[in-house]
């Protein structure tokens, strides 16, 4: 399935892009399956995506979980704990 | 970048409406008003630009309704993870941030009677001694104001997508870490 990942703060600097278009094969996809994914890339996106960081995810604009189930043509983020105000 | 605005017909941004708030109260007039929902007062906005808190503040005063009002304005001091802080370089997730300030203002609309609620958060570039976010809820009495306030300054921090960056007087820089007495103060509200 085809999405477009979007990168915040420390995890955008890491790894030196704040968009992708990806495309995954995956019948069923949830946030955390497609982060390992992700992470099993390079050296650098395990860095920045590794499992044991507090990483925060959002599908559409919204806040989710690690078993959130990602549909086709979605738009995930993942950055750091949020520290506005 | 542009800044990025959205307000929702409030009385102050459209000087055609300015007052049918009010007027809609009034029973011998045609009642051509949509009914009152979280309208008219209520804006969020992230901006570039330095916020001006007595601008932000006059429209709301303005309203006949309003008794109490209650402002935070936070401030980009010199200590936070690191010492001899400088400025601050906030980052955020355009329309993610829009769509989070709204779903908090609405809950506070839901918990709390008010007239007006005004959330302006900076980002970008903002020096020392500047405000990086201003909460101005406005109510017929203080008590609701107060804890509205409260309210919003603990869920922004804790479910708006905006990021801190500390950069110090010698041009090092780091992200500010997330802080457990955010979540804490966030739960206290069930």
């Amino acid at each position: 399935m085809k999405l477009t990942i979007k990168y915040f703060a420390s995890i955008r600097e890491q790894l030196d892009t704040d968009e992708e278009i990806v495309e995954i094969d995956a019948h069923e996809l949830t946030v955390d399956a497609l982060r390992s994914t992700l992470a099993a890339r390079d050296a650098r996106s395990a860095e920045a995506l590794r499992m044991d960081r507090p990483v925060r995810a959002a599908v559409n604009l919204e806040m989710v979980t690690g078993g959130f189930v990602v549909r086709e043509d979605s738009e995930v983020a993942f950055f750091p704990p949020v520290t506005g105000g | 970048m542009t800044s990025f605005t959205e307000s929702r017909a409030g009385l102050s941004d459209d000087p055609l409406h300015a007052g049918s708030h009010s007027h809609s109260a009034d029973a011998t007039e045609p009642h051509t008003e949509p009914p009152p929902a979280i309208s008219a007062g209520f804006e969020v906005r992230v901006q570039y630009a330095a916020i001006d808190a007595g601008t932000e503040l006059a429209p709301i005063v303005r309203n006949p309704n309003v008794g109490a009002v209650v402002n935070f304005l936070g401030v980009v001091r010199n200590e936070g993870d690191v010492d001899d802080v400088v400025a601050l370089e906030v980052e955020h997730y355009p329309t993610m941030t829009e769509q989070a300030l709204w779903s908090i203002v609405e809950e506070a609309s839901a918990r709390w009677r008010l007239e007006a609620v005004r959330i302006v958060h900076r980002v970008g570039r903002i020096p020392l001694g500047q405000a990086v976010v201003l909460v101005v809820v406005a109510a017929a009495h203080r008590g609701s104001a107060f804890d509205a306030c409260e309210f919003l300054m603990d869920f922004l921090k804790t479910h708006a997508p905006f990021w801190k960056k500390e950069i110090r007087h010698d041009g090092e820089s780091g992200w500010v870490e997330a802080k457990t007495h955010d979540d804490q103060a966030m739960r206290r509200w069930g």
